[in-house]
């Protein structure tokens, strides 16, 4: 007589084995870091795009850096500088003078996974050519609209808006993010192992590609097909509304916040071996997902709130489906 | 995770004052501490009701609910300004509500508790409209006190003003600084002008607001079961004014809408004696009740519970008991008939053909002591009075100077008493005016009327009455009974506990007793109650629905109540249980899908109630998985708390319809109770082996 295994079982060897690839080799090059790997990974899949946000020093370009090594793909990076030109990061045409043509050099846009390092040490300008390429995969350039290789996953960093010779993002570019995910320190037992990962050389530059361009498209594809209860959808709209009445709140979570919110929980379920999404994928995704789109009226500011102070209280008050 | 929401301590003081003026006018104030506990419960307990949930609306109906089911009204003099049972009702739905306010989530936005000043606010009217003020010269200031500093605790604009750095940004903190103050005094503008406000409209309306009060809360059940007053006291409200509630019906025709129920012959300090003692009664036979006389019968259904005593028009010739009633008569008081049956029973009087002289068994003439009592003026009475009983005398006597000497028998003898009775009538009718309250002057209180006042009620009246005419040397006494006006479409006259009246009846030699009702024409119930608008009428009948359908009810034990109605609600679920089983068989997908439904909500109930019985309810904002990390709660076994909770997760969310997955849901569910009661035991083991 076989042993039939436990539906539970069963359910969590569901795991799709790409993705348990992916995180075992971001794991080795950042240490204690899983949540923030995790959420990296759930945009990734989701296809919105990550604003890293700390301090320098704590892993954010390691992080980017690890990611695009673990996919065979195309990965860019572009130091953002003040002086800086949207050129530089889109490309331009340049004249040949043999054949007396105007022949296009892409910039380094073109490619699978762009890390748009210190992103808000550039002017508005340069940030803004960034605009059109985040939310719709394809760019213009001198009229002529072309396409981006697929996957298109940026991942910019930035240190936090407070800090000298910065331009702090406009508000419909902070909306074009996915998720804002900020590392903070590590513990000293992590800082400890971090150390002496060093000893024989930069581990992220020992990472070997786990999974291809096409994997990561399938697994976009299958994200999609995540089922949403009804009631999950509704305590996700009652969230975003709730932000939208909040007096505090000048800008509120705009329906392409609900849209990313409902992607990246289908794509959090999915991580987690599951076809279908559970409140609690709304619920630990809503501060990621919405702190960094709010804007605070100046009162709330001075009075020490913060977007994720508010999204949180937001969440205490919304009763969960059950 | 968040701090729950905590009003400021200035605010709960201010909560306290109010429970404790509150507590102060309530004679029984078990029921404050219990709302003091839940309100400080709060600073304690984490959960909150959310915003937009039934829970508050549940709450207040059974709270009102419990408030009329507690609180009765004070059937006694009322001599406060503003009634007991109204303070008590309002306050108490005030009070009940600021411990509703305070269990809530925090609506977005608004700054805490400003719905609690408000509502304290309210509360604090009716406890302040008294006029036993020696307690408001300290709660008020020190409500005062505190709701200004909640305020400032509060800061209405949600900023601190502290942590805008004023170098920096003085303009900002100059302006935030400016509208801080502006909205701390507007609130505490809105909550003064509130209470003020509120104070002026109930102590000007406080005659409607009482009768609502009065009407709204249930009557105390009086244990001489008369349901007429039994020593009336002149009040400054006419008690009883406004309860539609039904006391008889008669069916037949009635020769004076007076149906009298108690006579007084002795007034003492504002109360007609002797008090009805209900002790020393004996059984009336029947040719004492028939007197052997013959007329045309009338049938009286008596409704309430606590009016044992009959009434009936003064002529009144004979009484049948229907169904065998007993009926006695109180051995002090020869003019009233009493019986021990419940309620509903009925009674046929017997009223006289044509006019008749004699007396009745509800009128035997008196005795020399009674007509001896029936003259006597009491001595408290002002002798202003007696100038307006020599004015009657006079006028009515068409200017015979004689008449000014009251003491002279031979000259009073000139005027016949019949003559008397309509001068004192149509001189109370012309010179004082109707009212359903009264408020009378310190000193005695028919005096209080006649020389000072202008307008009162049906019991001073009738009080002035009697003493007048007692001046005036006719042997009269005060009555109390209802008065039947209202026809019904069926040729029966409906009597309501609002058609009480008080009046007087005067002893003519010849006669027999009269009745004298010197009452305006507008105090009477007849007027007073116009059964003319429609809403009202509605609502009366659904008001002698509800009561048939009470007197039916209490045709049954409690048993037999209980026992049919397990009946009914078995043969339902059996049926229910059917209908549901025809159609699983018929294989309906709908069926099918409700199933899964009701089984979730049973699984989640189970899993809810583990966590209470463990410590742990869950707060509604929060995910299962979220609050057992949060509290790992050390009886409950971890890894089936897992397997529960995915397993639930799948059949919930995955809608995934797998019976091997239900199994095992329960499996889990179950080692959890069990686990739960294991512990559970050990507790209790370990607690006696420590004794």
């Amino acid at each position: 007589m076989t042993v039939k295994p436990l539906p539970l079982e069963t359910a969590s060897a569901k795991v799709n084995p790409a993705v348990v690839a992916l995180e075992r080799n971001l794991a080795i090059a950042i240490k204690g870091k899983d949540e923030s790997i995790q959420l990296l990974l759930t945009a990734l899949l989701a296809g919105g795009h990550v604003l890293l946000e700390d301090v320098p020093g704590t892993g954010k370009t390691t992080l980017a850096k690890a990611l695009a090594r673990s996919i065979d793909g195309l990965f860019r990076r572009v130091q953002f500088t003040p002086d800086l030109l949207p050129a530089d990061i889109t490309g331009s045409s340049f004249y040949r003078p043999q054949d007396g043509t105007f022949e296009f050099r892409e910039g380094p846009i073109f490619t699978n996974i762009l890390l748009a390092d210190e992103i808000n040490r550039t002017s508005p300008r340069t940030q803004s050519a960034l605009l059109e390429v985040m939310s719709e995969n394809q760019i213009s350039i001198e009229g002529l609209r072309r396409g981006l290789p697929q996957p298109f996953f940026v991942i910019a960093t930035q240190n936090p808006a407070e800090y000298h010779g910065t331009y702090p993002l406009p508000e419909a570019q902070l909306d074009r993010f996915a998720v804002r995910i900020s590392l903070g320190y590590p513990t000293l037992d992590n800082e400890m192992d971090i150390l002496y990962s060093h000893a024989v050389g930069e581990p992220v530059e020992m990472l070997e590609p786990v999974v291809t361009r096409d994997d990561i498209i399938a697994l976009q594809r299958n994200v999609r097909a995540v089922t949403v209860d009804r009631s999950v959808a509704d305590y996700l709209l009652r969230i975003v509304e709730a932000t939208r009445k909040d007096a505090r709140l000048r800008l509120a979570a705009s329906p392409r916040a609900s849209i990313s919110l409902f992607h990246m929980a289908q794509a959090r379920a999915l991580l987690s071996g599951r076809d279908f999404v559970v409140p609690d994928d709304v619920r630990s995704l809503a501060i990621p997902v919405l702190s960094h789109r709010v804007m605070l009226d100046t009162k709330s500011r001075y009075g020490g709130a913060t977007g994720e102070v508010i999204i949180r209280e937001t969440l205490e008050s919304i009763a969960v489906p059950r | 995770m968040k701090t729950p929401l905590r009003m400021p301590w200035p605010l709960t003081g201010a909560v306290m004052v109010f429970y404790l003026a509150l507590g102060m006018h309530q004679e029984s104030p078990g029921m404050l501490p219990i709302l003091v506990l839940a309100y400080l419960a709060t600073y304690v307990v984490p959960a909150r009701i959310p915003q937009k949930s039934w829970a508050p609306w549940v709450l207040r109906i059974m709270a009102y609910g419990w408030i009329t089911s507690t609180i009765t009204r004070d059937d006694g003099s009322t001599a406060l300004m503003f009634s007991q049972s109204t303070i008590i009702a309002f306050g108490v739905i005030w009070a009940i509500e600021t411990v509703i306010q305070v269990w809530r989530e925090r609506p977005a936005g608004n700054p805490p508790g400003s719905a609690l000043i408000v509502i304290t606010a309210l509360g604090m009217i009716p406890v302040s409209v008294t006029p036993d003020d020696a307690y408001l010269k300290w709660t008020v200031p020190a409500y005062l006190l505190l709701i200004t500093l909640s305020l400032r605790a509060l800061n209405p604009l949600g900023t601190s003003i502290e942590t805008i750095p004023q170098q920096e940004d003085a303009d900002l903190y100059r302006t935030t600084a400016r509208r801080a103050m502006l909205g701390r005094i507007a609130a505490f503008g809105a909550v003064a002008l509130v209470g003020y406000g509120g104070y002026q409209l109930m102590s000007n309306n406080h005659d409607s607001l009482m009768s609502l009060g009065n009407n709204w809360t249930p009557h105390r059940r009086q244990p001489d079961g008369t349901g007429l007053s039994t020593a009336p006291s002149l009040g400054d409200m006419f008690d009883g004014e406004g309860s539609p509630t039904r006391v008889l019906r008669i069916t037949g025709k009635l020769t004076d809408q007076h149906l009298r129920g108690l006579a007084f012959d002795t007034y003492h300090n504002g109360t007609w004696l002797p008090v009805f003692d209900d002790g020393k009664s004996t059984d009336a036979n029947a040719t004492e009740l028939q007197s052997g006389r013959r007329g045309e019968r009338t049938r009286v259904h008596v409704f309430t519970d606590n009016l044992r005593l009959l009434v009936a028009p003064i002529d009144t010739v004979g009484v049948a008991p229907v169904d065998d009633i007993q009926i006695e008569r109180i051995t002090n008081r020869p003019e009233s008939l009493l019986t021990d049956a419940q309620s509903p029973y009925a009674y046929d009087l017997i009223l006289p053909g044509s006019s008749n002289k004699n007396p009745g068994p509800f009128a035997p003439p008196p005795s020399p002591g009674e007509i001896q009592r029936c003259l006597v003026v009491p001595k408290e009475i002002e002798p202003g009075v007696r100038s307006i009983a020599v004015q009657i005398a006079n006028t009515g006597s068409e200017g015979k100077s004689s008449f000014a000497n009251l003491g002279d028998a031979t000259s009073i003898a000139s005027f016949p008493p019949e003559k008397r009775i309509d001068a004192v009538t149509n001189y109370l009718i012309s010179h004082y005016a109707y009212s359903l309250s009264f408020h009378p002057t310190p000193g005695e209180k028919i005096s209080s009327f006649l020389l000072r006042g202008q307008a009162a009620h049906c019991e001073y009246f009738a009080a002035s009455a009697t003493i007048l005419l007692r001046m005036l040397g006719v042997p009269t006494r005060y009555v109390t009974g209802y008065y039947a006006h209202e026809g019904a479409p069926d040729g029966s006259t409906m009597v309501r506990q609002r058609d009480s009246h008080a009046w007087a009846e005067s002893w003519i030699d010849g006669k027999g007793w009269v009745t004298v009702d010197a009452t305006p024409g507008g105090g009477r119930p007849d007027k007073l109650f116009p059964d003319t608008a429609v809403t009202w009428r509605i609502g009366e009948w659904i008001a002698d629905r509800l009561q048939d359908a009470r007197d039916y009810l209490s045709h049954f034990t409690p048993m037999q109540l209980s026992a049919s109605i397990g009946l009914i609600g078995g043969v339902f679920f059996l049926l229910q249980w059917a209908v549901k089983r025809r159609k699983l068989q018929a294989g309906s997908v709908e069926v099918r899908k409700f199933d899964i439904d009701a089984e979730l909500l049973a699984l989640s109930g189970r899993f809810e109630s583990l966590l209470l019985r463990a410590g742990i309810p869950c707060p509604p904002s929060r995910t299962w998985e979220e609050h057992i990390d949060a509290e790992r709660p050390a009886s409950l076994d971890r890894t089936q708390l897992e397997r529960f909770m995915t397993g639930y997760n799948w059949l919930r969310f995955g809608r995934i319809d797998d019976d091997a997955l239900r199994a095992e849901i329960r499996e889990a569910l179950d080692a959890l109770e069990k686990g739960m009661e294991t512990n559970d035991r050990q507790t209790a083991a370990a607690r006696n082996g420590v004794r």
